[in-house]
């Protein structure tokens, strides 16, 4: 019989999935070089206006909690590599949460607002399109009307994006993350 | 034999800011750089989104255009951090690990294209501040500038140091010291090597969340009374420029500070009067003063 009245609150293990801690591993996040000291946390911009805990994430992705995966919040990170410049044990923090990322999207964790930066890849070759008001502005400033990028070769744009980034539909269970 | 690079566009800078492009070929011609064009390029594809969704195929695509600029024989030079993160760091993989080379080799024939690595990839600031270097660029200018700026780098021209090594990302002055040579009083301000809050899928994702870390920036910005803000990067200008519009409305803060790029600056001292401040959605009537050397 336990000695507590009430159990102690400890790790909520949810659902694990040892991918996850293998994909940690790989992406140069070895889960037991981490000594959970807070410097990521500490130096996430992100994490100043957020409940996003870098230090928390990388511990759940560690016992490798499936729930990680669905959560918006590796989405919130900016990329800014202060973390991953400034762990102590010289961890990819970054590299490991990108990692995190392609796991989430495999399984089709991407938000609608990402997807249709996708859709943009696919139809103009860029994830920021070129529009009217621009083209008028890059004649009056003396520059081709069109860049001669991508967007000017429509079949091999098309071939692009056949070969690249197609993504995975969204779980049926999952709804699209409510916004903060 | 002349320098030349392969200039690479990205996205945000043709498609948003020409001017930034106009400029930055002006620099290169008064530099007496050769530009080649990157015909076919795409997007480099964004470090933040799409590495996130499929690291592979963003591996692939960012080869896609390093084999653009090896078939051009020259250097690839980008005019944005982010377009730097995504071509550096595949570059970089791709030098040092030929297993990898040849599986995005493989993926790669079936589009036309073979990537070597054997060639750098730089970014304009890295060629100005460095290369030519806040000496060097004295030979060039016909004037220099009135002006009291904060400088933005934003994230990925320093980091992560280990890859970039270029200077240190806490406490860099590369920018400083070839910002003061153009004439620049620079002030330093809170939080001035903070990211700007649109990499990473943020501002594409959470924008409110993006727009905070943008507004905790621009506020320390705007109590040093800065009058410009200098950066580097076509997305950090893309935030600071319709980001300041966004706070004012969803907030009613009054920020009104421009921002000007380096490839901006560089020409209006060299002697360029129009660098297209007036296409930019904060303070379009800003004018540079001039102080003739």
């Amino acid at each position: 019989m336990s000695v507590f009245k009430n159990p102690p609150c400890v790790l909520d293990s949810g659902k694990r999935d040892p991918t996850i801690e293998e994909t940690l591993k790989a992406a140069g996040f070895d889960p037991n070089l981490c000594i959970q000291c807070g410097t990521c946390t500490a130096s996430c911009p992100s994490g100043r206006w957020t409940a996003m805990r870098t230090r928390e994430v990388m511990r759940k992705a560690a016992f490798s909690i499936e729930v990680v995966l669905s959560d918006p919040d590796i989405w919130l990170c900016t990329t800014c590599y202060q973390c991953y410049d400034r762990c102590p044990r010289d961890l990819q923090v970054t590299d490991a949460i990108i990692a995190l990322r392609n796991l989430a999207s495999a399984r089709g964790f991407i938000s609608d607002k990402h997807r249709k930066t996708v859709d943009l890849l696919h139809k103009t070759g860029h994830a920021v399109p070129i529009n009217d008001r621009i083209r008028k502005i890059r004649k009056e400033l003396g520059l081709p009307e069109l860049p001669p990028t991508v967007y000017c070769y429509p079949e091999e744009l098309e071939k692009l994006g056949k070969t690249l980034f197609q993504l995975p539909p969204r779980p049926e269970d999952h709804d699209e993350e409510e916004e903060r | 034999m002349a320098q030349s690079y392969s200039l690479f566009l990205g996205c945000i800078m043709p498609n948003r800011y020409p001017a930034i492009e106009s400029t930055t070929r002006f620099v290169l011609d008064k530099l007496g750089i050769e530009i080649k064009e990157m015909e076919r390029a795409g997007c480099c594809p964004a470090p933040g989104v799409f590495r996130s969704f499929n690291k592979p195929d963003w591996m692939v695509a960012a080869a896609r255009n390093l084999a653009i600029a090896e078939a051009n024989g020259a250097d690839l030079l980008t005019v944005c951090n982010g377009c730097f993160g995504t071509l550096f760091e595949v570059n970089h993989a791709l030098k040092n690990d030929e297993e990898l080379k040849k599986d995005v080799n493989a993926r790669l024939a079936d589009l036309g294209y073979h990537v070597e690595a054997n060639q750098e990839v730089k970014h304009i600031a890295q060629v100005l501040g460095f290369d030519i270097g806040p000496y060097g660029i004295r030979d060039y200018l016909k004037r220099k500038v009135r002006l009291r700026g904060a400088i933005h780098y934003g994230c990925h021209f320093l980091r992560p140091f280990h890859l970039k090594q270029i200077d240190d990302p806490e406490d860099p002055t590369i920018l400083e010291d070839y910002f003061e040579a153009l004439g620049v009083e620079l002030i330093d301000y809170r939080r001035k090597h903070a990211c700007c809050g649109a990499g990473g899928g943020v501002r594409a994702g959470h924008i409110e969340v993006s727009l905070e870390m943008l507004g905790e920036k621009m506020a320390a910005i705007t109590e040093v009374g800065a009058e410009a803000i200098l950066d580097i990067c076509p997305f950090c200008h893309l935030q600071f420029d319709t980001g300041q519009k966004s706070l004012n409305e969803k907030f009613g803060t009054n920020f009104n500070v421009p921002v000007i790029h380096i490839s901006q600056l560089t020409a209006f001292a060299m002697g360029l009067d129009d660098i297209g401040l007036e296409y930019q959605t904060i303070a379009p009537d800003f004018k540079l003063e001039a102080v003739e050397l």
